[in-house]
Parts: C-alpha cells; sequence; structure tokens
C-alpha cells in the first residue's frame, strides 16, 4: 500500500465537541498555547476553520478569524495553519488552504491575509503557489525570535472566472 | 476478526450493556425482550475473539401502517471495534432478514443531524435516503433525520396464485404487551 | 356479574368493569359510588371500587375494599378474581394463584379466570398446573389457534415433547390445505419451525428432517431453516452433507464463526484438545480454501492462528497482522489476546511486531517491502507493542512505547485510553483516570469514552466526579438518576464497590441492592410475554426466554452485586459484633479471625470513618461496650438529621412533592440497619450457591459466611466444595485449616445437636485426603512444599501458621520474605516475565499490616514492592502520582485537562502564532 493512494483525506469541522482536537494540534505544532479567543474565533468562523482527517486520524487544521473590513465587508485572517510533521508531505496542507480561498471566493470575500516570518522561505513559497503576495512587512513583530520581522502575505480574490 | 451472528436469549444483557456504553438513548431490558420475542430475525450482534459482544443491532417491524416496512431501533458499535465494518455487517444482516422473513417495502431509521460518521454511513455505505427531518426528535433537542431504503418488498411471497392482502400483510398487526414501550426514543448510530 | 342488582346498577357495573379496561378509572369510581349508594354492603362492586383504587395508587384502600366485597360476598367469583388481581399487581403470584383457584371452584368455566391462572402458572414454573389449565382452555374453546398452540407450549415446558408435537400435529389436522394465508405465513413457518425443534429435542431426527423437507415451501424464515437442517444433518451423522450445508452458510454469512467450527466438525477436523500435526495441515489447506472463496471473511483469516505453531504461525501471523496495521485497527489488541495464552506466541509475536516496526523506522516499511507504508502504520505498531508490554506486565516498556506514539500523533483518542489502561495495571489509579479524562475531552460526543472514564474515576475512587461526569448523557440531568431507570448496572456495580473499599458501606448497600432489584425486575418482565408470544408465534424464542430467565441469576453482574453485598453484609456485622464485643478485645485479635484482606481492611476504614464522625477520639482500645453501643447510635442519628434535611429540600425546591419522589434513605443507613446482616447475607448466599455452584467465590463467601454465623456443618459443607473444585488453591487451603482450627478449639459438645455436629466431623476428617493421618500443622507444611515456588501460596500457609501457632509469627513474616519475584518458567504461556502480580503483592502487604502485625516487615515489602512495580501508588513507587515530582503525579493533581488550559496573555499568543506557523512547515515538501 503506497502512501496516499488509498487513503481518504477529509476535513470537517470545528465544534465544541471536538475543539480539543484543535487544541492537541496546535500543542504540538506550535511553540504557544492559544487563548479563550483564539478559540472562540476559530468556533465563530464557522466552515472557515477545519481539521484535516487522514483515514479516521485528525492530522491537520487550519484555524481562521473573519473580520471585519474599515469599509464594510469581511476578510479573512488565517491564524494558524499546520499539519503534523508525520503526515506533511501529503497534500494535506494544500487542501486545507484550497478549501479557505474556494470557500472565501464562493462568499465573495475578496481578502486573505496572514503573517509569516521573513526568514521562513518554504512558508513563504508555499503561499505563493496560490497566488499570495508580500503586501507589507512589519518590524519587530516577533519579541523573542529573530529575526524579529514578519511579513504580510495577502491574496485578494478578483471575481473574474465565473 | 469479529463474530457477526444473530442474536440469542443470553446476548440481551449484553446488548444493553454495549448500548449503555456506547449511546445516549437507552432502554430498559423489557424493551429487548420485546424486540426479540416480537422479531427474533432481526436482532443481530458482533461477538469478539473473547466472547465479548461488541456491537449490535436492533429493529423491528412496523406493523401499524399501511405499507409493511423494517425499522432500525437501534445501532451501536464500540468504539474500539471501529474500522472493522461491523456496522455495516450489522445492518445488511437485519435489513435482509426484513426482506426475506417480512416482505419488508422499506426500512427506515432516526439520526442525529450531528452525527457525520452515522450519517455517512446510511447514506454512502447503506444506500438511505433523507425522507423528512423530524425536528427535535431527541430528548436533547436535537433534530432527527428520518431516513429510508428501499427493499425489494414481498413479491417473493407469491406463487401462482394471490391472496387477499390484509392491511399489514405479512407482519399482521398484533396487540403488543401494553408496557413493553419504550421509555425513550429510538436511534441509530454508528461508530465508523 | 352484578348479577343480584336491579337493571340500573347492573349496567353501572358493566361500566365499572368497561371503565377499568379502557383505564377511565374515574369513571368507574363514580359509577361505584353510584351503586354503593343504594346498595353500601354490594360486594363485587366493593372489590370493583377497590380494583380501581389500586390503579390509581391508593393501595391500602384498594385492599380494604377489595377484602371487604369479599367478606360481604365469599361465593363471588368476580370477587375473588378482583383479589387475586390485585395480588398480580402486586406480584404476590402465589397468593393470586389461590386466589383464582377459589374463583374457579365457584365458576370452573371461566375462561377469563383459566386464562389469567395460566399465565401465573407460567410465570411461577408451576407447569403441571400450567398444562392442567391450558388443557382446560383448550376443551373449551378448542376453535382458537391460541389455545392449541398453549397446550403444547405447556407439554414442552413440562418436559413432555412428543406429547407437544402430538399436539401440534392434531392442530394442523384442523387446518384447510391451502393454509395459511398470505398474512400468517410467518406465524406459520414460525410453528412449523418449533415442532421441528420438538422433534429434534425428543431425538425423532429422522422425522424431524422429513418434516423440514416436506414443510421447506412454508418456512419464511430461510436462514432458520438451514440452520435447523444442518443440526440434524450433523445429528444424523450426515456430515458430508452437513459440511456443504455449513459451506452454503458460510457464503450467507461468512463471518459467523460457528459456521467455521460446524464444518470443521463436519469434515473431523475439530477438537478441544488439540490436534495432531497431519490435522493441522489439512485444517490449514482447509482455511486457505475458504480464504480464497470468502475474501471478505475475517473469521477465516484469524482462526488459524488458534491452531498453527512454530513458524506457521509466525507466518500466518504476519500476514494477518500488516494489513491490520495498515488499516489502523484499533481492536487488533484485543482480537491477538487469546493466543497469550498459548505457550510460546506471545514470543513469537513480540518478536515478529518489533521486527516490523525497527523496519518501518528505518525504511517506512514492512520488512522485505519496497513500498512505503502510511505514516501512521508506525503509530499503530507502537500502539500495538504498548498493549503487548502491558499484557506482559512490562508497564515502563509499555509506556514508553505509548507515550511515542502519542508524540507520534497526539490526536488519536486510542492512545490515552490504553495509555490509562497501562497505568491502571500498573497500579496507578489516579493517573489513569485523569488520563481517561483527556482522553473523554477529545470528543464530548462520545459516550463510549465518557463511560470509560467514569469507570475510572470509580476504580481510583472518584465517586463523586464520576457520577458527575456520568450524568453528562443522561437526559434529566442531576436531578432524576436515569442511569438506575435504564439498568445501568455495571455502573451501579462499580460505584457501589467504591463506597465499599472507601468504607462507605450504606451507600454500598444501597448500590448493590439496586442491581438485585434490576434482576427481580427482569424476572417479572417476562409476564406479559406469557400470552404475547402465544398469539405472535414466537415460540422458539419464548422458551428460549423461558429458559434463559431460570439462570438469569448466574449472570456474572448478579454474582458480583451478590458478592459484594454479602462480603458488606458480613462486614456490618462485623462491626455490630464488634459494638458488643469489643469490651476487652483488641483490633489485632478480632483483625485476625478473618481473613478476606479486603473485607478486613474495610472494616478498619470504616472504623477510621466513624472516628472522624467525633464520637471516638483515637484508636485506643480497648474500650467500653456502652461506647460502642452509643457510637453505632450516633451514626443512626446522623443518618435520620440528613434524611430529613433532604426530603425538606426537596419539597421546597420542586414545591410539589410528588413531582420527584424523595429517596427517603438516600445514603442506604437504613439499608445497613437490620437486624441480622448475616442473614440477609444468606439470602444473597442462597441464590449464589443455586446458580453459580462451580465458582469458588461462592464457596470462599459461604465459609466466610457461616463461620461467622457458627454453621459449623455448613461452613464444612463449603470447604468440601471448595476442595473439590480446586483443592490446590491458596484460599481452599486456608479454609481448609481455618476450619479444623476453629473445630479444634471447640468446648466438647454438650447438647444433642451438638454432639450430632460432631460425630459428623469425625466421620468427615478422615475422607479428606490433605487431613488423613496428619495434624494441622504438617498439612500445612506439606501445602508449602507442593507450592513453594507461588507467593501467593506462601502466604496462605504463612498466615495459616500463624493463625496455629502464634509464636511462630517471625518464622511466617520469614516465608513470606523469602519468596523469590522468579522470572516465570519458559513453558509458561507469557514467556520471559516476572511472575509476581502487583494485586497479590498489595494482598501479601495486607497481611504482614494487619494479620501478621509486623511493621517492620511490611514497610521492608512495600520498599521491595515499589521497586518492582514503580508506577504503584500503592507501593509509592517512584513513576507513581503518589511520589511527589512524578510526571503522573502532575497529571494527576490536575484536576482539568492538561492540554484544556491555555495561557492568558492574548496578545502574546497572536504575535507568536505565525512563528508558530513556520515550526509546522519547516518540513513541508510541496
Amino acid at each position: 500500500m503506497g502512501v496516499g493512494r488509498e487513503v481518504s483525506i477529509s476535513l470537517d469541522g470545528v465544534r465544541d465537541k471536538n475543539v480539543m482536537q484543535l487544541k492537541k494540534l496546535n500543542t504540538a505544532l506550535f511553540p504557544v498555547r492559544y487563548n479563550d479567543k483564539y478559540y472562540a474565533d476559530a468556533l465563530s468562523s464557522g466552515d472557515f476553520t477545519r481539521l484535516a482527517y487522514y483515514s479516521d486520524i485528525c492530522v491537520g487544521s487550519i484555524a481562521c478569524r473573519l473580520e471585519k473590513k474599515d469599509g464594510g465587508g469581511l476578510r479573512v485572517y488565517i491564524m494558524t495553519l499546520g499539519v503534523l510533521a508525520p503526515y506533511r508531505g501529503l497534500g494535506i496542507g494544500t487542501k486545507l488552504l484550497n478549501h479557505v480561498i474556494d470557500l472565501s471566493s464562493k462568499q465573495n470575500i475578496s481578502e486573505i491575509y496572514l503573517h509569516v516570518q521573513t526568514n521562513n522561505e518554504d512558508a513563504i513559497n508555499f503561499y505563493k503557489k496560490f497566488g499570495f503576495e508580500i503586501t507589507d512587512t512589519i518590524q519587530n513583530y516577533y519579541m523573542n525570535i529573530t529575526p524579529p520581522d514578519c511579513y504580510l502575505l495577502t491574496k485578494f480574490i478578483t471575481e473574474t472566472k465565473k | 476478526m469479529v463474530c457477526v451472528r444473530k442474536a440469542t436469549m443470553d446476548d440481551l444483557l449484553a446488548m444493553q450493556a454495549c448500548n449503555l456504553l456506547c449511546l445516549p438513548e437507552n432502554y430498559q431490558m423489557k424493551y429487548y425482550f420485546y424486540h426479540i420475542l416480537s422479531w427474533p430475525h432481526l436482532l443481530y450482534v458482533a461477538e469478539d475473539y473473547n466472547g465479548r459482544i461488541v456491537g449490535y443491532v436492533l429493529a423491528k417491524m412496523e406493523e401499524e401502517s399501511n405499507e409493511c416496512h423494517g425499522h432500525i431501533t437501534s445501532l451501536a458499535v464500540l468504539r474500539t471495534h471501529r474500522k472493522l465494518g461491523l456496522a455495516t455487517k450489522l445492518m445488511k444482516a437485519a435489513q435482509t432478514a426484513m426482506e426475506q422473513v417480512f416482505g419488508a417495502e422499506y426500512v427506515s431509521l432516526h439520526v442525529r443531524k450531528s452525527n457525520r460518521a452515522a450519517f455517512n454511513l446510511y447514506t454512502e455505505t447503506l444506500g438511505y435516503k433523507i425522507h423528512d427531518v423530524e425536528a427535535k426528535y431527541y430528548a436533547d433537542g436535537e433534530d432527527a433525520y428520518d431516513m429510508r431504503k428501499q427493499l425489494k418488498g414481498k413479491q417473493s411471497h407469491h406463487h401462482g396464485h394471490h391472496h387477499h392482502h390484509h392491511g399489514g400483510g405479512c407482519c399482521s398487526a398484533d396487540a403488543r404487551p401494553v408496557e413493553a414501550q419504550p421509555e425513550s426514543k429510538s436511534e441509530a448510530k454508528a461508530s465508523t | 356479574m352484578g348479577a343480584s342488582l336491579p337493571p340500573k346498577e347492573a349496567n353501572l357495573f358493566k361500566l365499572i368493569v368497561k371503565s377499568y379496561e379502557s383505564k377511565q378509572y374515574k369513571k368507574g369510581l363514580k359509577a361505584a359510588d353510584a351503586i354503593l349508594k343504594k346498595f353500601p354492603d354490594h360486594g363485587e362492586t366493593l372489590s370493583m371500587k377497590g380494583l380501581t383504587l389500586n390503579c390509581m395508587d391508593r393501595k391500602s384502600e384498594a385492599y380494604d375494599l377489595v377484602r371487604l366485597g369479599l367478606k360481604n360476598d365469599l361465593k363471588s367469583h368476580v370477587c375473588w378474581h378482583v383479589y387475586g388481581l390485585l395480588y398480580r399487581s402486586d406480584r404476590e403470584y402465589r397468593e393470586a394463584i389461590k386466589c383464582y383457584r377459589n374463583a374457579l371452584r365457584i365458576d370452573p368455566d371461566n375462561i377469563e379466570i383459566l386464562r389469567d391462572l395460566s399465565l401465573l402458572q407460567a410465570q411461577m414454573r408451576d407447569l403441571t398446573g400450567f398444562v392442567e389449565t391450558r388443557q382446560q382452555l383448550l376443551s373449551l374453546k378448542p376453535n382458537h389457534r391460541m389455545n392449541w398452540i398453549g397446550f403444547a407450549v405447556a407439554h414442552h415446558l413440562n418436559s413432555n415433547c412428543s406429547k407437544a408435537v402430538e399436539i401440534l400435529e392434531a392442530y394442523e389436522g384442523t387446518l384447510e390445505d391451502d393454509y395459511p394465508p398470505d398474512n400468517e405465513r410467518c406465524e406459520h413457518g414460525e410453528m412449523l419451525l418449533y415442532k421441528i425443534s420438538l422433534l429434534e429435542e425428543c431425538s425423532s431426527l429422522e422425522r424431524a428432517l422429513e418434516e423440514l423437507h416436506k414443510k421447506e415451501s412454508k418456512i419464511v424464515d430461510k436462514l432458520s431453516l438451514k440452520e435447523q437442517e444442518v443440526s440434524l444433518l450433523v445429528k444424523l451423522g450426515r456430515l458430508e452433507e452437513g459440511a456443504e450445508l455449513y459451506k452454503a452458510l458460510l457464503s450467507i454469512n461468512p463471518d459467523n464463526y460457528r459456521y467455521c467450527e460446524g464444518l470443521q466438525r463436519c469434515v473431523g477436523l475439530y477438537s478441544e484438545n488439540g490436534l495432531s500435526s497431519s490435522d493441522i495441515d489439512q485444517l490449514d489447506a482447509l482455511y486457505k480454501s475458504l480464504g480464497q472463496q470468502y475474501t471478505w471473511s475475517s473469521a477465516v483469516k484469524r482462526i488459524p492462528l488458534d491452531f498453527l505453531q512454530g513458524d506457521k504461525f509466525r507466518e500466518a501471523a504476519d500476514y494477518y497482522i500488516r494489513p491490520l496495521l495498515t488499516k489502523g485497527v484499533p481492536s487488533l489488541f484485543s482480537d491477538l489476546s487469546p493466543l497469550y495464552d498459548h505457550p510460546g506466541k506471545a514470543d513469537i509475536l513480540e518478536k515478529l511486531i518489533l521486527e516490523l516496526e525497527n523496519s518501518l523506522r528505518i525504511s517506512g516499511g514492512y520488512p522485505g517491502r519496497s513500498e512505503k507504508e502510511p505514516p501512521s502504520t508506525l503509530m499503530w505498531t507502537l500502539f500495538l507493542l504498548a498493549q503487548h508490554y502491558d499484557r506482559r506486565g512490562q508497564y515502563d516498556v509499555a509506556l514508553s512505547k505509548i507515550d511515542e506514539a502519542i508524540e507520534h500523533t497526539p490526536t488519536v483518542i486510542d492512545l490515552y485510553s490504553v495509555k490509562s489502561r497501562i497505568l491502571k495495571h500498573a497500579g496507578d489509579l489516579a493517573a489513569a483516570a485523569s488520563l481517561a479524562d483527556e482522553a473523554r475531552c477529545m470528543d464530548l460526543a462520545d459516550r463510549y469514552i465518557n463511560s470509560e472514564c467514569v469507570k475510572r474515576m470509580l476504580q481510583a475512587d472518584q465517586v463523586v466526579l464520576a457520577e458527575k461526569t456520568a450524568l453528562l448523557f443522561t437526559k434529566d440531568g442531576d436531578q432524576h438518576n436515569n442511569l438506575h431507570d435504564m439498568q445501568c448496572m455495571w455502573y451501579e456495580l462499580a460505584s457501589g464497590e467504591s463506597y465499599f473499599r472507601q468504607g462507605d458501606l450504606g451507600r454500598a448497600l444501597k448500590k448493590f441492592l439496586a442491581v438485585e432489584k434490576h434482576y427481580a425486575d427482569i424476572t417479572e418482565d417476562q409476564f406479559d410475554f406469557h400470552s404475547y408470544c402465544l398469539r405472535k408465534m414466537t415460540l422458539r424464542a419464548y422458551v428460549e426466554m423461558l429458559k434463559f430467565q431460570d439462570r438469569l441469576h448466574s449472570h456474572a453482574y448478579f454474582r458480583k452485586a451478590a458478592a459484594g453485598a454479602i462480603s458488606l453484609s458480613q462486614n456490618a456485622a462485623y462491626m455490630l459484633s464488634f459494638s458488643y464485643a469489643c469490651a476487652a478485645q483488641t483490633f489485632s485479635i478480632l483483625a485476625s479471625l478473618s481473613h478476606i484482606f479486603h473485607v478486613l481492611l474495610l472494616g478498619l476504614e470504616t472504623w477510621a470513618k466513624l472516628t472522624e464522625y467525633g464520637t471516638i477520639k483515637s484508636y485506643s482500645l480497648p474500650l467500653s461496650g456502652a461506647s460502642c453501643i452509643c457510637l453505632m447510635d450516633v451514626s443512626m442519628s446522623i443518618a435520620e438529621v440528613r434524611n430529613e434535611e433532604s426530603s425538606a429540600s426537596g419539597v421546597s425546591k420542586l414545591g410539589k412533592r410528588h413531582v420527584k419522589p424523595v429517596d427517603p434513605d438516600p445514603n442506604g443507613e437504613k439499608l445497613l440497619q437490620v437486624e441480622d446482616p448475616l442473614l440477609e447475607a444468606t439470602k444473597y448466599l442462597k441464590l449464589l450457591q443455586k446458580h453459580s455452584p462451580d465458582s469458588l467465590e461462592t464457596h470462599l463467601l459461604s465459609f466466610e459466611v457461616n463461620m461467622r454465623r457458627k454453621k459449623i456443618l455448613l461452613a464444612l459443607q463449603a470447604v468440601k466444595q471448595l476442595l473439590r473444585l480446586d483443592a490446590e488453591s491458596a484460599d481452599s487451603h486456608r479454609c481448609l485449616v481455618r476450619f479444623f482450627h476453629k473445630v479444634g478449639t471447640m468446648t466438647s459438645p454438650v447438647t444433642d445437636t451438638e454432639k450430632l455436629v460432631w460425630s459428623v466431623l469425625e466421620a468427615e476428617r478422615p475422607l479428606i485426603s490433605q487431613l488423613r493421618e496428619k495434624s494441622l500443622t504438617e498439612a500445612n507444611m506439606i501445602f508449602f512444599e507442593k507450592h513453594e515456588d507461588s507467593l501467593m501460596h506462601r502466604a496462605a500457609v504463612a498466615e495459616m501458621l500463624s493463625v496455629l501457632e502464634p509464636n511462630k509469627k517471625l518464622e511466617a513474616v520469614k516465608l513470606i520474605e523469602d519468596s523469590t519475584n522468579n522470572p516465570a518458567p519458559i513453558n509458561e504461556a507469557l514467556g520471559a516475565v516476572n511472575e509476581w502480580k502487583l494485586k497479590d503483592c498489595i494482598a501479601v502487604h495486607k497481611l504482614l499490616v494487619a494479620v501478621l502485625n509486623d511493621p517492620d516487615a511490611a514497610l521492608r515489602w512495600k520498599l521491595r514492592c515499589a521497586q518492582y512495580f514503580p508506577c504503584s501508588t500503592y507501593f509509592e513507587g517512584k513513576c507513581s502520582s503518589a511520589a511527589s515530582n512524578s510526571v503522573h503525579a502532575q497529571i494527576a493533581k490536575n484536576p482539568e485537562n492538561g492540554g484544556a488550559s491555555h495561557s492568558d496573555g492574548g496578545e502574546i499568543a497572536d504575535f507568536v502564532e505565525s512563528n508558530g506557523k513556520m515550526e509546522a512547515f519547516k518540513d513541508l515538501n510541496i
């Protein structure tokens, strides 16, 4: 049995009954413990926050926050996107990100953005493949790591292909 | 790995225990008696290699309605024994018996709207379709999907001449013991 | 009915009856009062009024009226019938039968009463009476199908199968040729199958098979038909046909192991005690061909692991395990676990799985395969290994494997459940409970992990938390105990046991009795089905149900509950006897009277608890008898106060009192206050003796109870039963020695009864081979020599030594301390594993503390066992949550779920999250 050949990858929502799965993932993936607001935002973002299942195992997630733009309308902020180490390279991250992009375009949301550390080339290249561009650089965004600067990556969705 | 077979009287206590471990909808022993003493053909269990009951299906025939049809009262598989296809095997066994013994036209069941795993099992693996939504069906206020699957019906029964059909067809209406009604509504859940 | 009344009132009387049947009780009551206004002494009306009131929850009035009615009209069958119905409603079936019989004396052909009587006779298993009544019913109404069937079933139950067949055939003779009509096909088919099974039961096998073939087209239930046919074929020795039919059945359901077993029998390859190697080869070939035929069958793949040995086993196991690990089947270990009882297989499995693990680590694939496995395969392999080492008692390795699996994929709930189980086995119940809670939090919608967590909490004696957790899944929140209504026996048993461990005897007894009540209700459940099944024609199922009911009390849950109630009653009796007899006695002397460790220690704990109530200031003994009795009184009055409080709050909160019945004895204190707890114990003991005569525990309990009750001959019976079941068991040995030691210290017989007992003992003792021409001390030493390698046997010998020769306590202690924790002998199934079990070591420690009374030795023992069981909280092992700095201690101390908490610094978290993202993507290959 080859990798990924027979194993199905599916996405499911986060609810208060299974939010612990997201917490477990975050504990394993990121060196921070997220606060209640993070999880409240994730839960209230509805379908924008997703868990990724490898067969029936939860192995990755994308957590978003919906923000009101100044001029009205919504934009999506990707708070976290991550896949457990052993399950990387199977297209799971891609599937999660595509889900958010597709959903945004369906709901006529034109802007998705996130922060990434300036030296994280893998991640920057990853997002660029999906049409994200560097729209800003924030100096001293991080406190305890070097470099402390981050890029703002943004994808603008235009209503074209219909 | 796991033996799927018709339930016997000795399985009932273990079926009740399995139900209480897995599902929020529970029944007193008498309701299990009522099932096995009315439709002994429709109860199946999954028994693991240590002789433990790890899953069951509890089903019945609806006798009041005009169309003779089966109903899945409860389906459970222990979480520890998922991924063995037990729920599918149990359901198929009960459906076959409904068809062959009672000539059921269709089989119905209820499932919680939020129970994605069970819903997928019923729609994708077993071919059930949503027939209706019953608002606030469950005690905690959740809605249920009323799902149905068409069966072959009773054509196989006829050889040569036609008998007149009574209302309930082969599953003739019969009074049940007064107190054998369950306290709670039925539900089916599968851990897949 | 109502015959003596004028027409108007006679009509009213009919209305009462009708209203009763349609449950319109108020209407019936009005009619009754209308009659009674004119005829206040009319017996039948009084009776019916009583019966109506009975249904309106006015029980005592009901009995008064019914009895008055009967007194006024002793010659009325209605009055007698009503009296019978009243008793029946209270489950007083014997009384009800008497009333019906009186009614029938007056009106012998009353069908209704005959029918009611027959139901009670079936319920009470008055089988000859049942046959008579059913015969009468049939002769009165021979045109009713149900009466034929009822008569046949009655004969069957009364062990007259052939008569039952005759009746059914006579019934068939009354039917038309084209019977049955379409709407009765099911029922008729069931009747035919029942008849065939009757023929089989009375060994008319040929006739049964003939009948089956003749009626085949009329039997709708084709599956039962085939199963019945194959059973007959095998019994007739027509094995080739049997084998073919089993294959046909397998093609219908290849997952039914019983068909596989049947097929094996038919081809002569089945044996309980092993097969020859050529048989094994044939069997292997058989299953290989079945495997090709039924590719979906899991049975045909698994069964060969049972009979294959050595290299062939290894190969088959490898072939079996690989795809299941790839698929991630969580029950794989439990499926393999019976193989751990086969010598040598555990070792083979260990090597095999380690090789898989190693290869997966190095190449990402299985040995000899170039394809890569899914990433989850390594995690499932670690999961399997953890359970393997757990089974072998190597808890440290088990924990390291499961921790690695959790690190690999921290979202898989099963991993936490298994870690919890390992910790429980390793002796850290608190850590096990908190791990189970962690698992529970990962899917709050799943009741199974909730149940598992509740079970662990109860094992760790966290009863309140456990109840709160369990109630998350019951409908009415905390007010109403849905768990009890739904007969959730595992929960009641586990919480009863926990209360018992904690010395809360009242609550414990309440839980045990709740389980006992469920069993009584289940027995009661059959009542409605006596007539229902005759109409429904589900006769095979009905007869099975009756047989099931007859052996209901041998079920494990009942056994546990009864054993709990008995131990507890002894314990309560122990407290009582303590209060009367403790005047000049010290704890240790009393303690040595008892040997069941848990009972003993619970007694001590109860004592400790009572002292907390403030009645006794310290353990300083001796106490005066008076102060002890006063102690009992105080605890009783505490109970009363609490009861009043709870009922008062029940009223105020709910407003209406009848909404929720308030439990008048929530803590079970009243239950405990029986005159003679040992007599209560005897009640349950009798049920155990009847239904579980082959369980050692039954006779151990019987021994304890009867020794306490000074029923010498019954205690002797128990000893003899123990020796019959297992003379080499340490417990049997203990009872044997204790019994004859006790008997030896009794004063010479005075009364006739005593002399009789004495003579029985003298006749019996030489018949017990262990004691023939030997003193008890000698017998004890012989037992020692026979079992010197076993810790528990040495402990029993040591304990008996101290009983027989109290001055040899040091020697007894030495016997225990000289035991060595050897690796189990090579030929044992589990392989290279240390022999001692945690629970045995704990029992030995309790023995050293409480019976041998040697605190120094107990301490030495504790330190020694802490080495063997580093996770054990009991021995305060270095890894247990009892040791302050261990990992599990930290888990256990944090009642919230570890992963559930999060930092407060929201801003900071937001800032670093992108950094986290970087971490996650470092190895990302896109």
